[in-house]
């Protein structure tokens, strides 16, 4: 594992992973959080119960899910409520940021695809809205895997890095998403949780492959495999490089009837 | 067994050496093939280097019913050599029996190569063994060829040509290939352990070394994904963890990867996946990416796998291409 720096400079409409180490180290984040968008004029929203006192300014809300979501409210209600608040503060002619302590949008012991979902609902939050989201994930919670397949689903990681899965599904610009990196073996799971948290967004999956190296057999058996169990879906891979592009006709799956497009 | 004409006369595959000496030699052997086959109502297909093919096809009608076909889609792999005689056979099979000359370029090439195009033609026996009924005769040229190297070529070959009927060939051996070893890597040579989670940092490994080498951004992404998939196999088949070794060697790169599975299939790889079948293209793959494939496994010793690349003869690498894909 390695520790990047923490930068809270964040770009409009960014989605971060934030793999916390400690109780301090959040602490310690959301306080820089605070302090940087107050120096950017700002505001900012955070899910969970906040670790300093935030009255004061007006610059800091809270939601607490416990206390402003229904009792039995966890995560889509949990993601309804941040849109809410969003949306609110945009009608209010300010642009939040949203700093989220994961355990509170969903129990770490949920299936990955539900919190797969969970973060490509959030991502499109960002994009759409201008909204940075900050997503903490805080390490002694969650199982270490899973917070290596979650950090393929967010445009940066700060904090601890995780063992990655080598690729990053993210918001692309022009809309859809981007995939990057390396798709192999070992990103198998975290791959087909992108793959169908995606597909349950849009039946018709544009990725932009522009920044994608490779992808490897097993990758494309389970993307034929993926898009093959949900009918009347489709995926493009749009912009591949030329490894790529010979991978998939080597496969010779597009001669299978898959609703999968790969181009160059 | 003697008979006066290749076509085979129950299904099967005829594969048969025919060793010859000059041009005239050359001639009178193929061409009378091609009449027994085609006084059969066969279909013929001449795979053979631009001169060889000019040659034959210099003697023959227009209206002969022979199929010439490059074998410059080859390229330095020996190991395309059986799906593409699956393509060739595959688009002539519909007219009845195929008849197939296959004469490969020996000069030129290293050890390496040559040990791997013999035993291309010794699998061919395995790969075709259940084939509908086709022949396949391989001219080889013995004008300044080793004695003990036609003999090797000759142990590949169920039969052989007498350049007017085929013969059992008592050189044949039908069981056990007998590889020739491999030399160990020249120095310098690096060198990393691999195990599960260890895919990505492989594959950056293979990037970054193949870049600074000189290899061309889009072949060293095809040699990456290469050792991706021989590297995924080890973790999943070959007791989850592995070595990779790199080196360079005259004008390639190659690198080997070895681990503790046992591969019991010769033909893995070799022979194009069926649409029915969703798995198995990791070596498939590794095979149409790389210039050359030597596979040696048994049990006991494990697998070793070495992946060859030939470098470009003007290969230059700046270091802000590397930095861009690694």
């Amino acid at each position: 594992m390695q520790t990047t720096h923490k930068s809270w400079a964040l770009d409009p409409g960014e989605h971060v992973c934030w793999q916390v180490r400690s109780p301090q180290e959040y602490a310690a984040g959301e306080r820089e959080l605070i302090e940087h968008t107050a120096r950017s004029a700002g505001r900012l929203l955070i899910v969970g119960a906040p670790a300093h006192t935030t009255n004061g300014s007006g610059r800091v809300s809270v939601l607490y899910p416990p206390r402003d979501v229904p009792a039995d409210g966890q995560g889509s209600e949990v993601l309804r409520a941040i849109q809410g608040r969003v949306q609110a503060a945009r009608r209010q002619g300010h642009v939040l940021r949203v700093l989220a302590a994961m355990e509170h949008v969903a129990p770490p012991h949920v299936p990955l695809d539900e919190l797969v979902g969970h973060e490509l609902e959030l991502a499109e939050l960002a994009a759409e809205s201008g909204t940075s989201v900050v997503c903490a994930y805080r390490q002694q919670m969650w199982e270490p895997n899973l917070l290596g397949d979650l950090a393929s689903v967010h445009s940066r990681v700060v904090g601890t890095q995780p063992r990655t899965a080598g690729f990053r599904l993210s918001r692309a610009d022009a809309g859809g998403w981007s995939l990057d990196g390396s798709v192999g073996f070992e990103s198998l799971r975290a791959f087909t949780a992108a793959l169908r948290g995606a597909l349950a967004r849009t039946p018709r999956v544009q990725l932009r492959c522009e920044m994608l190296d490779l992808i490897d057999a097993s990758a494309l058996r389970a993307l034929v495999e993926t898009v093959g169990q949900a009918p009347g879906v489709s995926v493009v891979l749009d912009g591949v490089n030329e490894t790529v592009l010979r991978a998939w006709r080597m496969s010779g799956y597009g001669a299978t009837g898959a609703a999968v497009e790969v181009c160059a | 067994m003697t008979d006066a004409t290749p076509a085979p006369a129950a299904p099967g595959f005829v594969h048969m050496f025919y060793p010859y000496t000059g041009e005239q030699q050359y001639l009178s052997g193929t061409l009378a093939y091609i009449q027994h086959a085609r006084r059969a109502g066969g279909a013929v297909v001449v795979a053979a280097p631009e001169e060889r093919r000019a040659v034959l096809g210099a003697h023959l009608g227009a209206d002969d019913g022979v199929t010439f076909v490059d074998t410059a889609a080859l390229g330095r792999n020996p190991g395309l050599l059986i799906p593409l005689w699956q393509d060739w056979i595959g688009q002539l099979a519909v007219a009845g029996e195929v008849h197939g000359i296959n004469e490969s370029v020996w000069s030129g090439h290293d050890r390496a190569q040559q040990g791997e195009l013999r035993y291309q033609e010794w699998l061919l026996n395995l790969a075709f063994a259940r084939a509908p009924a086709w022949s396949l005769m391989c001219p080889v040229d013995t004008t300044g060829q080793q004695a003990d190297a036609i003999a090797a070529l000759a142990r590949c070959h169920p039969l052989v040509w007498s350049g007017d009927e085929y013969t059992p060939s008592s050189d044949y051996t039908a069981d056990v290939y007998a590889f020739e070893q491999m030399p160990e890597p020249p120095e310098p040579y690096e060198q990393m352990a691999y195990s599960v989670g260890d895919l990505h940092a492989v594959r950056e490994k293979t990037t970054r070394w193949a870049l600074a080498s000189g290899l061309p951004t889009s072949r060293a992404r095809e040699f990456t994904l290469a050792v991706s998939e021989v590297a995924t196999n080890s973790i999943r088949y070959g007791g989850g963890s592995g070595t990779l070794r790199l080196w360079a060697q005259d004008t390639a790169l190659v690198c080997e990867l070895r681990d503790a599975g046992v591969i019991t299939d010769p033909l893995v790889g070799r022979i194009r996946p069926p649409q029915s079948q969703l798995g198995g293209r990791g070596l498939w793959f590794v095979n149409q990416l790389c210039d050359l494939v030597e596979i040696r496994s048994a049990p006991g010793k494990g697998t070793c796998i070495r992946l060859w690349m030939e470098l470009p003869s003007d290969s230059t690498v700046t270091d802000e291409q590397v930095d861009d894909l690694t």
